[in-house]
């Protein structure tokens, strides 16, 4: 059965994410995933975490008489939870912060070099992690979000 | 009858003949605007103290935009006869060929202007201006009767 397209696209950037290389910094992570939600507080499972998920789609303008410029905005969350001793020690939550944007940004979110089932990247934003979370559960928590666009 | 949009209407190519037509909608275009004009003559006289203008020649001229697709046999159409001085015979209708009362023009165009606007964010388009070329076929009304166009003179 034929899925929504923005889940196509979702499905196209965890892929994408998941292909790797992960050399800069070199931290393989722990899955890589398309889902509909997760359990951040429960889950205590280690390692570095992808979460890919569809946020919403729109239809911008018309492109012609027979097409229709299309956005899918894409959600990604990478989550890490500290397993050692006292606070997340700073090189630990760079190295994390450093992650997202090499792995994430960089690589589905380049105009120049990515397309996410036909869909180019359009815009992005970056919310680089969440000081409650990293204080009061010690997770690194990282949230982008994608506008992807096609004729279509 | 609802509201007649913009988005129904529809440039055909004929890949056929003048006289047998075969059209074929060019479906990456995004807009279009016909602008028929008539050149004005004074026309008075001592009969009246109110000037009178005169038609004399109608200017035909649509300008509109197509989105670039060089897989797009309707837009390289379009490009081929702006990089040339081959006309390109075109049905432009404000519906489709097969609803009665549609009506529009039909010529051999010739492509005149193309501009491309290559901004950073742009999905790109040729911005066109056409006007009827010098050709053994004249330009004609056309209007929709009985489902298929039909062709008339201005006069």
């Amino acid at each position: 059965m034929p899925e929504a397209r923005v889940v196509d696209v979702a499905e196209a950037v965890a892929a994408a994410i998941a292909a790797g290389p992960f050399t800069d910094p070199p931290i393989e992570p722990a899955s890589v995933e398309r889902v509909w939600g997760f359990d951040l507080e429960g889950d205590r499972t280690t390692g570095l975490r992808v979460y890919v998920f569809a946020l919403a789609y729109s239809q911008p303008e018309t492109a012609t008489r027979s097409e229709d410029l299309k956005e899918h905005k894409v959600g990604v969350v990478v989550a890490e939870r500290y397993t050692g001793q006292g606070e997340p020690p700073k090189a630990w939550v760079d190295a994390r912060a450093r992650w997202v944007e090499v792995n994430v940004w960089d690589r589905v979110g380049d105009v120049r070099g990515f397309e996410a089932a036909g869909n180019w990247p359009d815009t992005g934003d970056v919310s680089v992690f969440d000081p409650q979370l990293l204080r009061e559960l010690k997770v690194f928590y990282s949230e982008v979000e994608l506008a992807f666009r096609e004729v279509k | 009858m609802g509201a007649k949009l913009g988005l129904k209407c529809v440039v055909y190519q004929n890949t056929g003949s003048w006289g047998t037509p075969v059209w074929a909608a060019i479906n990456k275009i995004a807009d279009t605007t016909v602008n028929p004009a008539w050149d004005e003559a004074e026309a008075n006289t001592r009969e009246s103290l109110i000037k009178m203008t005169a038609k004399t020649q109608l200017a035909l001229e649509v300008t509109g935009r197509i989105r670039v697709d060089n897989t797009d046999t309707g837009y390289l159409a379009l490009r081929d006869a702006l990089y040339s001085h081959n006309p390109i015979d075109l049905l432009i209708l404000n519906g489709p060929s097969t609803e009665n009362g549609a009506h529009g023009w039909r010529a051999d165009w010739h492509v005149f202007g193309g501009t491309e606007n290559q901004s950073l964010p742009n999905v790109l388009y040729m911005e066109f201006t056409i006007k009827p070329a010098p050709t053994d076929n004249l330009p004609k009304k056309a209007i929709v009767a009985s489902g298929s166009p039909v062709f008339t003179d201005v006069a």
